[in-house]
């Protein structure tokens, strides 16, 4: 019984994913830590770097092809649920394909797939 | 409850602590130790523009209640915050503690985390700290805690120059205190926070702190050791800080006062007030405006704002209609200039420098920071020029020498920036922009408001328009923006849209 309690255990601690979720975080955010090869910054000074500068011929608040930061997350629209009953939601969550659940968001989901289901309907 | 409480107190008509207080049991007693949960080392949300971005608390708050305080406007804030209350009720204090074994830890650069780590070259490179950003290192919870006692001595053995800012005239003519700093006195710089010549008016501004006179005469006690100090003038309040009855002239005359007790250097902004205040800022302000003799001044501040109409609703709140994100409502540069001017040409002639905290001026600065520092100050003249304030200051110099200069964001980045998460200076406010936000950098964001103009903290708003974005540098794909100077009809046309 002892023995068996025991495998159990084991086999319940294999089944956590402890170093995939680990490799992922870190996947995630190694661009943004603390690297020790990277060269001493400065802080004493301003730089001014060889420009290139392309003069606008439109007004000076539209930029279609402005760099907004590395990512553009607040560019893209997104939607929100709530859902009241776990059935619900787990339905909703297997109709359109939705695999983490750790997160309950998909980065990455085929919005063809949502749009096409709508237009189904 | 409330209104056993408000008796002994006396400080106010009851509305200050109406909302904060309610029905709760409180415990106004300290408790022998503060809980040892808090995190007093931060990157300050204002290093954009901030020459010095290393900041230290000791407390999670402040004994003083000053009317205009900009903490309240932040997560830190009682009712802003419900786990202030939840620790009031858990452990009896409003207030936790900085283990000040972290402090050593991280003065001998043994700290691992990404907060830390990016911190070390900016000590290395001599960068002073901000001691008494969001509280007051020398209240009466330091007298009962005695953090700094033990906080100096560090700051002593590992060489660290430090900008204290402080309102604690009374604590700080204390003996033990001051004999704090006899070791090493040109490495502590002492910005007091005054923004009155009256004792009268300020006691009822700085509910709690200690008045102008006693502040001087400590201001006046840690220089005449060695340290340096300088007149914090901000937030300059009409009917208080420039003139009131009796004193037609009350700024020129603290300045005076203050360069008698051995300041060099005056740190100057304008109030700002808080577009969406919550109810008990809301009557912090109500208070505070009574006291400048101007009950409705935040409507006749309307007149004067750059955008939008401030407005009043049934409960008496204060909102402006169309501000968007500003988080800082501000008098456009017209309506400062003769002041602001007058208070820089006063510096100037009592052989101070000049600084402005305040975006609109910013310019005009002795150095590249706003709290006065000299370039050629030992300890103090090693802030850290990667910042905006340092940008429009070089700007407007060879603007001014006939050789226009242009800046792109690559010659202001901070490094340290781009190795500590937005969440780390930044209170996301609610989780989805937190999701949307959580892989980002705060020098992500500094680089996404140098590109996008129209953002309230751009260069171009920011400043009321005397960086102007003139183009798109093909090697990095940044804006790229020169100086333009400024005159008084430029408001007129300056929209900010």
């Amino acid at each position: 019984m002892d023995k068996q309690c025991q495998k159990k255990g084991s086999d319940k601690k294999k089944r956590v994913p402890k170093v995939k979720i680990t490799s992922i975080l870190e996947n995630m955010t190694q661009p943004l830590l603390f690297r020790e090869e990277d060269p001493p910054p400065n802080y004493h000074s301003l730089d001014d770097f060889p420009k290139d500068v392309k003069k606008m011929d439109y007004g000076i608040f539209s930029f279609p092809d402005i760099k907004v930061g590395k990512l553009r997350y607040g560019e893209r629209k997104f939607v929100v649920f709530y859902f009241d009953n776990e059935e619900d939601y787990q339905k909703v969550v297997n109709k359109l394909g939705i695999t983490i659940g750790k997160t309950r968001e998909h980065p990455n989901m085929d919005t063809k797939k949502l749009l096409g289901l709508i237009d189904e309907r | 409850m409330k209104d056993k409480h408000c008796k002994e107190c006396g400080l106010c008509d009851g509305t200050l602590c109406n909302t904060l207080f309610g029905e709760l049991n409180l415990n106004y007693e300290l408790p022998d130790k503060f809980p040892q949960s808090y995190n007093g080392l931060r990157f300050t949300s204002d290093a954009m523009d901030c020459s010095l971005p290393i900041a230290i608390d000791q407390h999670s708050g402040c004994a003083y209640n000053c009317t205009y305080c900009f903490s309240n406007s932040l997560q830190r804030a009682p009712d802003r915050n419900p786990a202030v209350l939840q620790r009031l009720i858990k452990h009896g204090s409003f207030f936790n503690e900085w283990n000040i074994k972290k402090l050593e830890k991280f003065l001998n650069r043994e700290l691992k985390d990404d907060i830390a780590k990016a911190m070390y070259p900016l000590l290395d490179q001599g960068c002073p700290v901000q001691f008494g950003a969001l509280g007051d290192p020398f209240d009466d919870l330091e007298l009962h805690s005695g953090w700094a006692k033990k906080a100096i001595p560090l700051f002593i053995k590992y060489k660290i120059p430090v900008r204290v800012g402080t309102k604690a005239g009374i604590n700080l003519q204390r003996p033990e205190y001051l004999k704090l700093f006899e070791d090493s006195p040109e490495q502590f710089w002492f910005a007091f926070s005054i923004i009155s010549n009256s004792d009268d008016l300020i006691k009822k501004i700085d509910i709690r702190a200690p008045v102008t006179s006693e502040r001087l005469k400590a201001m006046k006690l840690l220089t005449n050791l060695g340290c340096k100090a300088s007149l914090r003038f901000r937030p300059f309040l009409p009917g208080i800080s420039d003139a009131y009855p009796g004193e037609p002239n009350a700024w020129e005359v603290l300045m005076d006062r203050c360069n008698e007790a051995g300041a060099r250097a005056v740190s100057f902004e304008y109030i700002f007030l808080n577009p969406a205040p919550t109810e008990r800022q809301a009557a912090m302000y109500r208070l505070m405006f009574k006291t400048m003799g101007r009950p409705n001044f935040d409507k006749e501040w309307g007149k004067d704002s750059q955008r939008g109409v401030w407005k009043q609703n049934e409960a008496g709140l204060i909102y402006a209609s169309d501000t968007g994100s500003v988080s800082c409502r501000r008098a456009s540069r017209k309506a400062k200039y003769d002041i602001t001017m007058k208070v820089k040409d006063k510096a100037l002639s009592l052989g101070w420098n000049f600084g402005c905290s305040d975006p609109h001026f910013k310019e005009e600065n002795s150095s590249g920071g706003c709290c006065g520092f000299s370039e050629q100050d030992k300890w103090f003249g090693n802030w850290s020029r990667r910042q905006l304030t340092e940008v429009i200051v070089q700007a407007k110099r060879a603007y001014e020498a006939g050789k226009p200069r242009q800046f792109t964001y690559n010659d202001w980045r901070p490094e340290w920036a781009h190795k500590v998460r937005v969440a780390h200076c930044i209170s996301l406010g609610d989780w989805h922009t937190h999701r949307k936000l959580k892989t980002q950098t705060f020098g992500d964001i500094m680089r996404k408001k140098w590109n996008t103009p129209n953002h309230p903290r751009s260069p171009y708003m920011y400043f009321g328009g005397m960086l102007r974005p003139v183009g798109i540098d093909n090697n990095s794909g940044d804006l790229v923006y020169e100086y333009r100077p400024w005159d008084e009809e430029y408001d007129e046309k300056f929209k900010g849209e």
